[in-house]
Protein backbone atom coordinates (compact mmCIF):
# COMPACT_ATOMS: atom_id res chain seq x y z
CA UNK A 1 0.00 0.00 0.00
CA UNK A 2 2.76 2.38 1.06
CA UNK A 3 4.78 1.45 -2.03
CA UNK A 4 1.83 2.20 -4.29
CA UNK A 5 1.29 5.56 -2.61
CA UNK A 6 5.01 6.36 -3.03
CA UNK A 7 4.92 5.38 -6.68
CA UNK A 8 1.88 7.59 -7.29
CA UNK A 9 3.65 10.47 -5.58
CA UNK A 10 6.77 10.01 -7.73
CA UNK A 11 4.68 9.88 -10.91
CA UNK A 12 2.74 12.94 -9.84
CA UNK A 13 5.90 14.92 -8.95
CA UNK A 14 7.65 14.09 -12.23
CA UNK A 15 4.55 14.95 -14.26
CA UNK A 16 4.27 18.27 -12.43
CA UNK A 17 7.95 18.93 -13.11
CA UNK A 18 7.49 18.25 -16.81
CA UNK A 19 4.37 20.43 -16.82
CA UNK A 20 6.20 23.28 -15.08
CA UNK A 21 9.05 23.02 -17.56
CA UNK A 22 6.60 23.15 -20.46
CA UNK A 23 5.13 26.35 -19.02
CA UNK A 24 8.43 28.18 -19.41
CA UNK A 25 7.96 27.94 -23.20
CA UNK A 26 4.58 29.63 -22.93
CA UNK A 27 6.11 32.17 -20.56
CA UNK A 28 8.90 32.87 -23.03
CA UNK A 29 6.46 33.34 -25.87
CA UNK A 30 4.34 35.68 -23.75
CA UNK A 31 7.40 37.68 -22.76
CA UNK A 32 8.65 37.99 -26.35
CA UNK A 33 5.22 39.18 -27.49
CA UNK A 34 5.15 41.73 -24.68
CA UNK A 35 8.62 42.95 -25.69
CA UNK A 36 7.36 43.36 -29.25
CA UNK A 37 4.47 45.45 -27.97
CA UNK A 38 6.83 47.53 -25.82
CA UNK A 39 9.24 48.09 -28.72
CA UNK A 40 6.48 49.26 -31.05
CA UNK A 41 5.16 51.66 -28.39
CA UNK A 42 8.67 52.93 -27.69
CA UNK A 43 9.21 53.50 -31.39
CA UNK A 44 6.09 55.66 -31.46
CA UNK A 45 7.22 57.68 -28.44
CA UNK A 46 10.62 58.26 -30.00
CA UNK A 47 9.61 59.04 -33.57
CA UNK A 48 6.26 60.75 -33.07
CA UNK A 49 6.55 62.47 -29.70
CA UNK A 50 10.36 62.78 -29.75
CA UNK A 51 10.20 62.03 -26.05
CA UNK A 52 13.50 61.49 -24.19
CA UNK A 53 14.14 57.85 -23.26
CA UNK A 54 13.41 58.05 -19.52
CA UNK A 55 10.05 59.76 -20.15
CA UNK A 56 9.23 57.51 -23.11
CA UNK A 57 9.91 54.40 -21.01
CA UNK A 58 7.84 55.73 -18.14
CA UNK A 59 4.89 56.30 -20.46
CA UNK A 60 5.21 52.86 -22.08
CA UNK A 61 5.55 51.11 -18.70
CA UNK A 62 1.86 51.72 -18.04
CA UNK A 63 0.88 49.90 -21.23
CA UNK A 64 2.77 46.64 -20.88
CA UNK A 65 2.57 43.74 -18.44
CA UNK A 66 5.01 42.73 -15.70
CA UNK A 67 7.93 42.09 -15.53
CA UNK A 68 8.47 44.41 -18.50
CA UNK A 69 6.53 47.26 -16.88
CA UNK A 70 8.75 47.01 -13.79
CA UNK A 71 11.84 46.84 -15.96
CA UNK A 72 10.84 50.02 -17.82
CA UNK A 73 10.00 51.89 -14.63
CA UNK A 74 13.33 50.97 -13.06
CA UNK A 75 15.38 51.92 -16.14
CA UNK A 76 13.45 55.17 -16.50
CA UNK A 77 13.98 56.06 -12.83
CA UNK A 78 17.68 55.24 -12.91
CA UNK A 79 18.29 57.00 -16.23
CA UNK A 80 16.36 60.03 -14.97
CA UNK A 81 18.82 60.56 -12.15
CA UNK A 82 21.84 60.43 -14.51
CA UNK A 83 24.23 59.10 -11.89
CA UNK A 84 27.19 58.84 -14.24
CA UNK A 85 26.25 55.46 -15.71
CA UNK A 86 25.88 54.86 -19.45
CA UNK A 87 22.37 54.04 -20.61
CA UNK A 88 23.49 50.73 -22.09
CA UNK A 89 24.83 49.69 -18.69
CA UNK A 90 21.59 50.58 -16.91
CA UNK A 91 19.56 48.80 -19.58
CA UNK A 92 21.72 45.66 -19.56
CA UNK A 93 21.89 45.45 -15.78
CA UNK A 94 18.15 45.69 -15.34
CA UNK A 95 17.42 43.33 -18.25
CA UNK A 96 19.60 40.56 -16.77
CA UNK A 97 17.79 40.91 -13.45
CA UNK A 98 14.22 41.13 -14.68
CA UNK A 99 14.38 38.41 -17.30
CA UNK A 100 16.06 35.88 -15.03
CA UNK A 101 12.89 33.85 -14.48
CA UNK A 102 10.95 34.92 -17.51
CA UNK A 103 11.66 31.85 -19.64
CA UNK A 104 13.73 33.94 -22.06
CA UNK A 105 16.74 32.18 -23.51
CA UNK A 106 20.24 33.61 -23.27
CA UNK A 107 20.05 34.58 -26.93
CA UNK A 108 16.73 36.41 -26.36
CA UNK A 109 18.21 38.42 -23.50
CA UNK A 110 21.39 39.14 -25.43
CA UNK A 111 19.59 40.59 -28.43
CA UNK A 112 17.36 42.63 -26.10
CA UNK A 113 20.43 43.97 -24.30
CA UNK A 114 21.93 44.86 -27.68
CA UNK A 115 18.92 47.05 -28.36
CA UNK A 116 19.88 49.07 -25.28
CA UNK A 117 23.33 49.67 -26.78
CA UNK A 118 21.87 51.77 -29.56
CA UNK A 119 18.86 53.37 -27.90
CA UNK A 120 19.22 57.12 -27.63
CA UNK A 121 22.23 57.13 -29.92
CA UNK A 122 22.22 59.59 -32.84
CA UNK A 123 19.15 60.83 -34.65
CA UNK A 124 15.56 59.67 -35.04
CA UNK A 125 16.30 57.84 -38.31
CA UNK A 126 19.01 55.86 -36.57
CA UNK A 127 16.61 55.06 -33.73
CA UNK A 128 13.96 54.00 -36.20
CA UNK A 129 16.37 51.74 -38.09
CA UNK A 130 17.76 50.16 -34.94
CA UNK A 131 14.32 49.46 -33.51
CA UNK A 132 13.00 48.14 -36.83
CA UNK A 133 15.97 45.81 -37.08
CA UNK A 134 15.36 44.53 -33.57
CA UNK A 135 11.66 44.08 -34.34
CA UNK A 136 12.55 41.91 -37.34
CA UNK A 137 14.84 39.80 -35.20
CA UNK A 138 12.16 39.59 -32.53
CA UNK A 139 9.60 38.52 -35.08
CA UNK A 140 11.84 35.60 -36.07
CA UNK A 141 12.30 34.64 -32.43
CA UNK A 142 8.54 34.72 -31.88
CA UNK A 143 7.87 32.64 -34.99
CA UNK A 144 10.47 30.13 -33.88
CA UNK A 145 9.02 30.02 -30.38
CA UNK A 146 5.48 29.60 -31.76
CA UNK A 147 6.65 26.70 -33.90
CA UNK A 148 8.53 25.05 -31.06
CA UNK A 149 5.99 25.67 -28.33
CA UNK A 150 3.39 22.90 -29.03
CA UNK A 151 6.06 20.30 -29.78
CA UNK A 152 8.21 21.13 -26.78
CA UNK A 153 5.24 21.53 -24.44
CA UNK A 154 4.00 18.09 -25.41
CA UNK A 155 7.50 16.65 -25.17
CA UNK A 156 8.20 17.99 -21.67
CA UNK A 157 4.80 16.98 -20.38
CA UNK A 158 4.99 13.44 -21.69
CA UNK A 159 8.63 13.14 -20.66
CA UNK A 160 7.65 14.18 -17.14
CA UNK A 161 4.90 11.60 -16.94
CA UNK A 162 6.97 8.86 -18.59
CA UNK A 163 9.95 9.64 -16.43
CA UNK A 164 7.75 9.45 -13.35
CA UNK A 165 6.40 6.05 -14.37
CA UNK A 166 9.90 4.81 -15.17
CA UNK A 167 11.23 5.98 -11.81
CA UNK A 168 8.25 4.44 -9.98
CA UNK A 169 8.82 1.09 -11.71
CA UNK A 170 12.51 1.22 -10.91
CA UNK A 171 11.85 1.99 -7.26
CA UNK A 172 9.29 -0.76 -6.95
CA UNK B 1 20.47 76.26 -8.12
CA UNK B 2 21.70 73.00 -6.67
CA UNK B 3 25.28 71.94 -7.43
CA UNK B 4 24.09 68.41 -8.27
CA UNK B 5 21.82 69.84 -10.98
CA UNK B 6 25.00 70.71 -12.86
CA UNK B 7 27.51 68.09 -11.72
CA UNK B 8 25.24 65.22 -12.75
CA UNK B 9 25.75 66.27 -16.36
CA UNK B 10 29.40 65.22 -16.34
CA UNK B 11 31.21 61.88 -16.35
CA UNK B 12 32.40 60.51 -13.01
CA UNK B 13 35.95 61.93 -13.24
CA UNK B 14 34.87 65.51 -13.95
CA UNK B 15 31.97 65.23 -11.57
CA UNK B 16 34.33 64.23 -8.76
CA UNK B 17 36.48 67.28 -9.46
CA UNK B 18 33.47 69.59 -9.53
CA UNK B 19 32.03 68.08 -6.38
CA UNK B 20 35.36 68.39 -4.58
CA UNK B 21 35.46 72.10 -5.44
CA UNK B 22 34.02 74.18 -2.65
CA UNK B 23 32.03 76.73 -4.59
CA UNK B 24 28.44 77.38 -5.32
CA UNK B 25 27.26 77.03 -8.91
CA UNK B 26 25.73 80.50 -8.49
CA UNK B 27 29.27 81.87 -8.87
CA UNK B 28 30.05 79.90 -12.00
CA UNK B 29 29.21 81.49 -15.34
CA UNK B 30 30.55 78.87 -17.70
CA UNK B 31 32.13 75.42 -17.78
CA UNK B 32 34.08 74.73 -20.96
CA UNK B 33 35.06 71.31 -22.20
CA UNK B 34 37.35 70.93 -25.18
CA UNK B 35 38.73 67.65 -26.43
CA UNK B 36 42.27 66.95 -25.18
CA UNK B 37 42.33 70.35 -23.50
CA UNK B 38 42.07 71.47 -19.87
CA UNK B 39 38.67 71.96 -18.31
CA UNK B 40 38.03 75.66 -17.93
CA UNK B 41 35.66 77.28 -15.47
CA UNK B 42 34.58 80.90 -15.63
CA UNK B 43 34.26 81.78 -11.96
CA UNK B 44 33.01 85.24 -10.99
CA UNK B 45 33.91 86.42 -14.49
CA UNK B 46 37.49 85.11 -14.41
CA UNK B 47 38.91 82.08 -16.19
CA UNK B 48 40.47 79.21 -14.22
CA UNK B 49 41.59 75.66 -14.90
CA UNK B 50 39.84 73.11 -12.72
CA UNK B 51 42.22 70.62 -11.11
CA UNK B 52 41.36 66.96 -10.50
CA UNK B 53 41.24 67.74 -6.78
CA UNK B 54 38.60 70.39 -7.32
CA UNK B 55 40.80 73.45 -6.99
CA UNK B 56 41.19 76.43 -9.29
CA UNK B 57 44.55 76.97 -10.94
CA UNK B 58 46.17 79.22 -13.50
CA UNK B 59 48.67 76.46 -14.34
CA UNK B 60 47.65 74.36 -17.34
CA UNK B 61 49.79 71.45 -16.12
CA UNK B 62 47.64 71.08 -12.98
CA UNK B 63 44.38 71.06 -14.89
CA UNK B 64 41.95 68.21 -15.34
CA UNK B 65 42.09 67.27 -19.03
CA UNK B 66 39.03 66.34 -21.07
CA UNK B 67 39.05 63.31 -23.35
CA UNK B 68 36.87 62.49 -26.36
CA UNK B 69 35.16 59.81 -24.26
CA UNK B 70 34.36 62.41 -21.56
CA UNK B 71 32.69 64.60 -24.16
CA UNK B 72 30.69 61.69 -25.56
CA UNK B 73 29.53 60.73 -22.10
CA UNK B 74 28.69 64.33 -21.22
CA UNK B 75 26.53 64.63 -24.33
CA UNK B 76 24.74 61.45 -23.31
CA UNK B 77 23.89 62.89 -19.88
CA UNK B 78 23.04 66.33 -21.20
CA UNK B 79 20.60 64.89 -23.71
CA UNK B 80 19.14 62.61 -21.05
CA UNK B 81 20.40 59.61 -23.05
CA UNK B 82 18.32 60.81 -25.99
CA UNK B 83 20.35 62.64 -28.62
CA UNK B 84 17.55 62.12 -31.13
CA UNK B 85 15.22 64.28 -29.02
CA UNK B 86 17.55 67.26 -29.52
CA UNK B 87 18.11 66.99 -33.26
CA UNK B 88 16.77 70.48 -33.99
CA UNK B 89 18.70 72.04 -31.14
CA UNK B 90 21.94 70.31 -32.13
CA UNK B 91 21.47 71.65 -35.66
CA UNK B 92 21.33 75.16 -34.15
CA UNK B 93 24.42 74.51 -32.06
CA UNK B 94 22.99 74.51 -28.58
CA UNK B 95 20.72 72.61 -26.22
CA UNK B 96 18.80 74.19 -23.38
CA UNK B 97 18.58 71.90 -20.40
CA UNK B 98 16.48 71.78 -17.25
CA UNK B 99 17.03 74.99 -15.31
CA UNK B 100 17.41 77.07 -18.47
CA UNK B 101 21.15 76.45 -18.77
CA UNK B 102 22.46 76.59 -22.31
CA UNK B 103 24.87 73.99 -23.63
CA UNK B 104 26.71 75.24 -26.69
CA UNK B 105 28.26 72.56 -28.88
CA UNK B 106 30.73 72.47 -31.74
CA UNK B 107 32.25 69.68 -33.78
CA UNK B 108 32.04 68.47 -37.35
CA UNK B 109 28.93 69.66 -39.11
CA UNK B 110 26.96 67.33 -41.38
CA UNK B 111 25.54 69.15 -44.39
CA UNK B 112 22.52 68.33 -46.48
CA UNK B 113 22.76 70.50 -49.57
CA UNK B 114 23.90 73.80 -48.12
CA UNK B 115 22.05 73.42 -44.84
CA UNK B 116 23.39 72.06 -41.59
CA UNK B 117 21.75 68.71 -40.88
CA UNK B 118 23.56 67.82 -37.69
CA UNK B 119 26.78 68.09 -35.73
CA UNK B 120 28.86 64.98 -35.24
CA UNK B 121 32.10 64.35 -33.36
CA UNK B 122 31.07 66.90 -30.77
CA UNK B 123 34.44 68.03 -29.44
CA UNK B 124 33.59 71.28 -27.72
CA UNK B 125 30.98 71.94 -25.08
CA UNK B 126 30.28 75.22 -23.37
CA UNK B 127 27.83 75.00 -20.49
CA UNK B 128 26.51 78.47 -19.74
CA UNK B 129 24.74 78.57 -16.43
CA UNK B 130 21.54 80.50 -16.18
CA UNK B 131 21.30 82.74 -13.13
CA UNK B 132 18.24 84.08 -11.53
CA UNK B 133 19.02 87.27 -9.67
CA UNK B 134 15.85 88.49 -8.10
CA UNK B 135 15.32 92.26 -7.88
CA UNK B 136 18.29 93.00 -10.15
CA UNK B 137 15.95 95.03 -12.37
CA UNK B 138 14.59 97.20 -9.53
CA UNK B 139 17.06 100.11 -10.09
CA UNK B 140 15.92 100.26 -13.73
CA UNK B 141 12.19 100.51 -13.06
CA UNK B 142 12.11 104.34 -12.73
CA UNK B 143 13.74 104.55 -16.16
CA UNK B 144 11.36 102.25 -17.99
CA UNK B 145 8.15 103.50 -16.38
CA UNK B 146 7.06 106.92 -17.53
CA UNK B 147 3.84 108.61 -16.35
CA UNK B 148 2.65 105.31 -14.85
CA UNK B 149 3.02 103.42 -18.09
CA UNK B 150 5.61 100.95 -19.25
CA UNK B 151 7.91 101.95 -22.12
CA UNK B 152 8.88 99.72 -25.04
CA UNK B 153 12.35 98.67 -23.90
CA UNK B 154 15.30 97.18 -25.75
CA UNK B 155 18.22 95.74 -23.78
CA UNK B 156 21.43 95.95 -25.80
CA UNK B 157 24.28 93.83 -24.57
CA UNK B 158 27.29 91.85 -25.73
CA UNK B 159 27.20 88.14 -24.87
CA UNK B 160 27.76 87.21 -21.20
CA UNK B 161 26.71 90.58 -19.83
CA UNK B 162 23.50 89.45 -18.22
CA UNK B 163 20.81 90.56 -20.65
CA UNK B 164 18.65 87.46 -20.17
CA UNK B 165 19.01 87.66 -16.39
CA UNK B 166 17.94 91.29 -16.50
CA UNK B 167 15.04 90.60 -18.85
CA UNK B 168 13.90 87.74 -16.60
CA UNK B 169 13.72 89.98 -13.55
CA UNK B 170 12.13 92.79 -15.51
CA UNK B 171 9.36 90.37 -16.49
CA UNK B 172 8.95 89.28 -12.88
CA UNK B 173 8.82 92.86 -11.58
CA UNK B 174 6.21 93.93 -14.11
CA UNK B 175 4.17 90.75 -13.67
CA UNK B 176 4.10 90.79 -9.87
CA UNK B 177 3.78 94.54 -9.62
CA UNK B 178 6.22 96.96 -8.03
CA UNK B 179 6.25 100.27 -6.20
CA UNK B 180 5.70 102.17 -9.44
CA UNK B 181 2.97 100.07 -11.07
CA UNK B 182 0.51 97.30 -10.18
CA UNK B 183 1.14 93.93 -11.85
CA UNK B 184 0.18 93.42 -15.48
CA UNK B 185 -0.13 90.29 -17.61
CA UNK B 186 3.07 89.43 -19.45
CA UNK B 187 3.46 87.07 -22.41
CA UNK B 188 6.90 85.55 -22.84
CA UNK B 189 8.01 83.92 -26.07
CA UNK B 190 10.86 81.76 -24.86
CA UNK B 191 12.30 80.40 -28.08
CA UNK B 192 15.35 78.81 -26.44
CA UNK B 193 13.84 78.07 -23.01
CA UNK B 194 16.39 80.40 -21.49
CA UNK B 195 14.12 82.95 -19.89
CA UNK B 196 11.84 80.59 -18.04
CA UNK B 197 14.10 77.54 -18.16
CA UNK B 198 10.96 75.50 -18.68
CA UNK B 199 11.08 71.78 -18.13
CA UNK B 200 8.14 69.84 -19.53
CA UNK B 201 6.27 73.13 -19.92
CA UNK B 202 6.82 74.36 -16.35
CA UNK B 203 9.14 77.38 -15.92
CA UNK B 204 11.93 76.65 -13.46
CA UNK B 205 12.64 80.35 -13.00
CA UNK B 206 10.27 82.75 -11.30
CA UNK B 207 8.69 84.88 -14.00
CA UNK B 208 5.93 86.34 -11.88
CA UNK B 209 2.32 85.51 -11.16
CA UNK B 210 0.80 87.11 -14.25
CA UNK B 211 3.15 85.60 -16.82
CA UNK B 212 2.25 83.18 -19.61
CA UNK B 213 5.15 81.41 -21.31
CA UNK B 214 5.20 80.04 -24.82
CA UNK B 215 8.12 77.68 -24.67
CA UNK B 216 10.38 76.66 -27.60
CA UNK B 217 8.31 78.71 -30.02
CA UNK B 218 9.80 80.85 -32.81
CA UNK B 219 9.60 84.48 -31.68
CA UNK B 220 7.73 85.91 -34.64
CA UNK B 221 4.96 83.30 -34.57
CA UNK B 222 4.90 83.20 -30.79
CA UNK B 223 4.37 86.94 -30.36
CA UNK B 224 1.31 86.85 -32.60
CA UNK B 225 0.01 83.68 -30.98
CA UNK B 226 0.27 85.20 -27.52
CA UNK B 227 -1.49 88.38 -28.53
CA UNK B 228 -4.36 86.41 -30.05
CA UNK B 229 -4.67 83.86 -27.27
CA UNK B 230 -3.51 85.40 -23.98
CA UNK B 231 -4.00 89.16 -24.52
CA UNK B 232 -0.86 90.23 -22.67
CA UNK B 233 -0.16 93.84 -21.79
CA UNK B 234 3.57 93.28 -22.13
CA UNK B 235 5.30 90.90 -24.53
CA UNK B 236 8.88 89.84 -23.78
CA UNK B 237 11.35 88.17 -26.13
CA UNK B 238 15.05 87.41 -26.00
CA UNK B 239 17.66 87.96 -28.73
CA UNK B 240 15.99 89.60 -31.69
CA UNK B 241 17.66 88.84 -34.97
CA UNK B 242 15.55 87.78 -37.94
CA UNK B 243 13.53 89.83 -40.35
CA UNK B 244 10.42 87.96 -39.12
CA UNK B 245 11.14 89.08 -35.54
CA UNK B 246 11.30 92.72 -36.57
CA UNK B 247 8.13 92.38 -38.58
CA UNK B 248 6.34 90.77 -35.63
CA UNK B 249 7.53 93.55 -33.32
CA UNK B 250 5.70 96.10 -35.44
CA UNK B 251 2.53 94.06 -35.11
CA UNK B 252 2.96 93.82 -31.32
CA UNK B 253 3.40 97.55 -31.02
CA UNK B 254 0.41 98.29 -33.21
CA UNK B 255 -1.71 95.96 -31.07
CA UNK B 256 -1.13 98.25 -28.12
CA UNK B 257 1.11 95.86 -26.20
CA UNK B 258 4.34 96.97 -24.61
CA UNK B 259 7.50 95.18 -25.62
CA UNK B 260 10.59 94.07 -23.72
CA UNK B 261 13.31 92.68 -25.96
CA UNK B 262 17.03 92.04 -25.98
CA UNK B 263 19.58 92.15 -28.76
CA UNK B 264 23.31 91.53 -29.12
CA UNK B 265 25.32 94.71 -29.46
CA UNK B 266 27.30 97.18 -27.44
CA UNK B 267 25.73 100.54 -28.25
CA UNK B 268 22.90 102.29 -30.07
CA UNK B 269 25.39 103.00 -32.85
CA UNK B 270 25.73 99.23 -33.25
CA UNK B 271 21.98 99.04 -33.73
CA UNK B 272 22.07 101.75 -36.36
CA UNK B 273 24.67 99.79 -38.27
CA UNK B 274 22.52 96.63 -38.37
CA UNK B 275 20.21 96.87 -41.38
CA UNK B 276 17.32 95.17 -39.59
CA UNK B 277 17.57 97.12 -36.35
CA UNK B 278 18.33 100.44 -38.03
CA UNK B 279 14.70 101.06 -38.98
CA UNK B 280 13.47 100.32 -35.46
CA UNK B 281 15.84 102.93 -34.06
CA UNK B 282 15.07 105.49 -36.74
CA UNK B 283 11.32 105.05 -36.37
CA UNK B 284 11.69 105.35 -32.61
CA UNK B 285 9.84 102.12 -31.97
CA UNK B 286 11.62 101.58 -28.67
CA UNK B 287 11.24 104.24 -26.02
CA UNK B 288 14.08 103.04 -23.84
CA UNK B 289 17.45 101.50 -24.67
CA UNK B 290 19.37 99.89 -21.84
CA UNK B 291 23.00 99.23 -22.74
CA UNK B 292 24.84 96.67 -20.63
CA UNK B 293 28.55 96.10 -20.25
CA UNK B 294 30.89 93.68 -18.53
CA UNK B 295 32.89 95.95 -16.29
CA UNK B 296 34.18 94.22 -13.14
CA UNK B 297 31.20 91.91 -13.37
CA UNK B 298 28.29 91.08 -15.64
CA UNK B 299 25.07 93.04 -15.56
CA UNK B 300 26.44 96.53 -15.24
CA UNK B 301 24.38 99.20 -16.98
CA UNK B 302 26.51 101.40 -19.18
CA UNK B 303 23.83 103.79 -20.34
CA UNK B 304 20.12 104.30 -20.74
CA UNK B 305 18.69 106.29 -23.62
CA UNK B 306 15.23 107.39 -24.61
CA UNK B 307 13.78 107.10 -28.13
CA UNK B 308 15.49 110.30 -29.25
CA UNK B 309 18.86 109.06 -28.10
CA UNK B 310 18.93 111.39 -25.11
CA UNK B 311 20.97 109.90 -22.31
CA UNK B 312 18.94 109.28 -19.18
CA UNK B 313 21.76 107.58 -17.39
CA UNK B 314 25.49 107.33 -18.01
CA UNK B 315 27.82 105.05 -16.10
CA UNK B 316 30.79 107.35 -16.87
CA UNK B 317 29.22 110.14 -14.93
CA UNK B 318 27.53 108.32 -12.10
CA UNK B 319 27.90 105.33 -9.84
CA UNK B 320 27.03 102.33 -11.97
CA UNK B 321 23.80 100.45 -11.64
CA UNK B 322 24.62 96.87 -10.91
CA UNK B 323 21.80 94.70 -12.10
Amino acid sequence: MLKAAGAILVIFACTALGYAQSLTFQKRLGCLEEIRKMTVLLLGEITYRKEALPQAMERVSGKVAAPLSEFLKEVSREAGTCQGVRFSQIFAGRAQRFFKDSGMTRQDTESFVQLGEYLGYMDVTMQQNTIQLYLKELELQIQQAQKEEPVKTKLYRSMGAMGGIFLAVMLL
Amino acid sequence: MKNTEITRLFPARIRDALEAARFSMEQIYEIRLRVNAPLIVIFKGKEYFLTQQGGFSREESEACFVSAEDLKETMEYISNYSMYAFEDEIRQGFITIQGGHRVGIAGKTVLEGDKIKSVKYISYINLRLSHQIKDCAVPLLPYIIKDSRICHTLIISPPRCGKTTLLRDLIRQVSNGNRYLPGVSVGVVDERSEIGGSYQGIPQNDLGIRTDVLDCCPKAEGMMMLIRSMSPEVVAVDELGDYEDIHAIESVIHCGCKLFATVHGSSIEDMKRKPLMQRLVQERIFERYIVLQHKDRAGRVRAIFDERGTSLYDDQRRQGILC
